[in-house]
């Protein structure tokens, strides 16, 4: 589910990198309310724990295992702001260090698995893991988390204009729900058996509470929902959407700086990398200005 | 000779009410090395883990004339340089520089004082050549100097080490005990290894169910409590039942 | 172990190895962002870049075929949905995204070989990456081998046991097992770094040593790369 790089459209991967900036930067500062850095190396140590696991097989049928993926998990165990921290860090070593991903599609990776992914696992259990439907809601979270991020991710590689017959897509999804099915099998297993090593390494969460979080996590939920349906369209109504995207986001990008020397450049391939570069620092500095407009408004 | 370390009336308890000290009083006098001999779960780590208040029961606890409370443990903690088992635990910067340099950066020291400090303490501990190594670069041995350096690089009065010889070899056994007999510093050596402990300490402190049950010479306090490897009883002849399966 | 080898190779010298992260890190993105804006069919370019890419390696002081193979990793996904591309006719994306998503890893591959990940993770906080989301991937990568470790010696342990155990059941029960015990080891280690830290005085704010400085050579680098790549591209 890690999307190599240049498998995105440039259009797709500045926009996933545009949303999960910012997406990021505010699970940063929700973070370090809740935490002191000196909760800093669990977190760490958990990440490197998911990674441990990843590599550990669990016989799931004929010939075939799965592994555990870690997202929920982590939500239920840290809580969702900083599993979705952790996760972000999983993502960013896997694309830097086992080139598990790349580096430009970070946005992407990180949005569809460590945002998405994580949010839309811990919404079950927030809403139900208190009372006596909590392994429903511990299931139904870890399977609802992969069909998510596998979704958005194959509705990214398709609007990016990746063209994939009709019944590849099928196989794919119906991939994605094993996939699902498995990761829910093992957090829920592992779950069980955490509690009957420590209580208190399973959260309890409060029904009522934080209410952004579960703004955000159905959103992400909505948000996936979405991309499974883009998913299973036909992939004609999706290219001409995809190619109606690419011109609007083209556009949003070029604005700007149509008025400028930029505009009259003779290689059609300098426009676009200048564009590019000029979006990726036009992000940076928004991110940059908006983190410190953010912490300004905090300390008032 | 004035007394380092004061513990009078130390109590104990876990969450869920289990003692895991009961009424231990002790001394540490300066430049003095004690043994705390005992049981696994008899309470060395618990009790050592009071002195600089990572854990805090009832009881008095006075370092270097310092009582133990909320506004002198950055003091104290200054004083009292521990070393745990588990080195990995302990080294968790990227680099052995910057590890052994966070203490005095904790001290408030400046960028440069703290880099020269920690210079200084690989130094002494024979590490000086691994500066910009990752810790899981090193040996056992070398990790547990290194956790050691950390802590000179603090300069206590007082060392604590729990079951230092961990995972080490004879020769860095050897090392380690080098390295700390000569050292200053008043110390307190939790450890099983009483050939280790009986080089270093004069006195040893036998811990029993949360209770010090016993203090003295060390050698007395092995031989009372039959605490040497050499005690191990005959190992019942096991060949006539292997032959009678096989 | 992948990392293990390329931890190894990151503590080499080179003139590589002694660029200021952040040098690397801009000139790294200038080539992924010019070689994803270009065409498949350009293979004047592509070769130029790939070129680059050699030549960098060779300054690197690595082994030129151990980084080509390594490289690799990313073919079963690209020469997949390559395949998938092709099969829906569209050849041209294809071929674009075997080569390009190789020479994009290929990249990557070599900014983490000639630096080591600590000194980059340093780099990215210098260059505005929030420093909790740095700590965090500081502490995992510094604890990634010790409990990789672990993990390698339970499933060598399981292993040992299991042998010819069929129950599916048995094994599955077994796998959650190992990985809530790693989840519990990993736990109390975690505890244990917090006490450790704590007894040397660590009272609220991680201290961090700040090594990095950006040189003129550095600066040099970053412009030259971005140079000629803007050159190579305009072929």
């Amino acid at each position: 589910m890690h999307i190599p790089d240049n498998f995105l459209s440039t259009p797709v991967w500045v926009s996933m990198d545009a949303i999960a900036i910012p997406a990021v930067g505010i699970l940063v500062k929700r973070a370090s309310h809740e935490l002191e850095e000196g909760q800093v190396p669990l977190m760490g140590v958990m990440g490197a724990f998911v990674f441990a696991a990843q590599m550990i097989n669990f016989p799931v049928g004929v010939g075939t295992s799965g592994h555990l993926l870690g997202g929920a998990l982590l939500a239920c165990t840290l809580g969702p702001a900083p599993a979705a921290l952790v996760m972000t860090a999983i993502i960013a070593l896997q694309a830097l260090v086992f080139q598990d991903g790349g580096v430009l599609a970070l946005g992407a990776n990180v949005f569809n698995m460590a945002i998405a992914g994580v949010l839309t696992g811990y919404l079950p259990f927030k809403l139900w893991g208190a009372g006596k439907h909590r392994k429903k809601a511990i299931f139904a979270g870890a399977f609802l988390s992969v069909v998510v991020s596998a979704s958005l991710a194959l509705s990214e590689l398709l609007v990016s204009g990746i063209r994939m017959a009709r019944p590849v897509i099928l196989v794919s999804l119906g991939l994605f729900l094993v996939s699902a099915l498995i990761e829910a099998a093992i957090t829920l297993s592992v779950v069980q058996a955490l509690e009957k090593l420590n209580p208190t390494f399973v959260q309890k969460p409060q029904a009522l509470g934080t209410r952004a979080i579960t703004w955000l996590g159905g959103a992400a939920l909505v948000a996936g929902t979405v991309g499974f349906l883009l998913a299973s369209t036909a992939p004609d109504g999706l290219e001409r959407l995809g190619i109606q995207l690419g011109l609007t986001a083209r556009t949003i990008i070029h604005a700007p700086l149509a008025d400028y020397a930029l505009g009259s450049f003779q290689s059609a391939w300098l426009r676009r990398v200048t564009a590019g570069l000029a979006g990726l620092i036009l992000i940076y500095g928004i991110c940059a200005a908006a983190g410190r407009w953010i912490s300004r408004q905090r300390s008032a | 000779m004035t007394n380092v370390i004061e513990v009078r009336n130390l109590s104990f308890q876990y969450e869920d009410g289990t003692k895991a000290l009961d009424n231990v009083n002790f001394t540490l006098a300066e430049g003095e090395t004690v043994a705390l001999l005992g049981a696994n779960g008899s309470g060395k780590t618990t009790f050592i883990l009071q002195l600089n208040g990572i854990l805090s029961g009832q009881g008095q606890i006075t370092i270097c004339g310092l009582p133990l409370g909320k506004d002198t443990l950055r003091q104290i903690r200054a004083k009292i340089g521990m070393v745990f088992q588990d080195s990995d635990e302990q080294l968790f910067m990227p680099t052995v520089l910057e590890d052994v340099a966070f203490g005095p950066l904790n001290q408030g020291l400046s960028e440069q004082l703290a880099v020269e400090r920690a210079k200084l303490a690989l130094e002494q501990a024979g590490l000086g050549h691994v500066l910009d190594k990752a810790p899981y670069h090193l040996s056992a041995g070398e990790k547990r100097r290194a956790a050691l350096a950390g802590v000179l690089a603090m300069d206590p009065e007082i060392l604590v080490l729990d079951e230092p010889t961990t995972f080490l070899d004879p020769p860095a056994q050897r090392n380690l005990l080098n390295l700390l007999s000569n050292l200053p510093q008043a110390k307190i050596i939790v450890t099983h290894n009483t050939r280790f402990a009986s080089a270093l300490a004069t006195r040893a402190g036998f811990f029993d169910k949360g209770r010090l049950v016993g203090e003295g010479p060390i050698d007395e306090i092995v031989r009372r409590y039959e605490w040497s490897y050499s005690a191990l009883p005959e190992a019942p002849d096991l060949r006539y039942s292997a032959q009678r399966r096989f | 172990m992948h990392h293990v080898l390329l931890d190894q190779w990151s503590h080499r010298t080179s003139p590589l190895h002694a660029r200021d992260p952040r040098a690397k890190i801009v000139a790294l993105i200038v080539f992924l962002v010019v070689l994803a804006t270009t065409r498949a069919y350009a293979w004047l370019t592509l070769g130029m870049e790939a070129a680059l890419l050699v030549a960098g390696v060779l300054i690197a002081n690595l082994p030129i075929g151990g980084l080509l193979l390594r490289a690799m990793a990313v073919l079963p996904f690209s020469l997949t949905f390559g395949v998938v591309s092709w099969a829906a006719g569209d050849h041209v994306r294809a071929i674009g995204l075997v080569e390009k998503s190789y020479l994009s890893t290929a990249a990557v591959l070599l900014v983490i070989a000639t630096t080591p990940l600590p000194l980059l993770l340093g780099g990215f906080e210098a260059l505005g990456i929030p420093r909790l989301l740095v700590l965090i991937a500081q502490f995992l990568y510094r604890y990634l081998f010790v409990v990789s470790e672990q993990a390698q010696h339970s499933r060598l342990a399981a292993a040992c046991r299991q042998g010819n155990q069929q129950h599916r059941r048995i094994r599955f029960k077994a796998a959650t097992g190992a990985v809530a015990v790693l989840f519990a080891r990993s736990y109390y280690r975690a505890e244990g770094i917090h006490r450790a830290m704590m007894a040397r005085g660590f009272h609220g704010k991680l201290t961090a040593l700040k090594p990095l400085r950006f040189r003129t050579s550095d600066g040099l680098f970053t412009l030259a790369i971005a140079g000629l790549l803007i050159l190579v591209s305009t072929q």
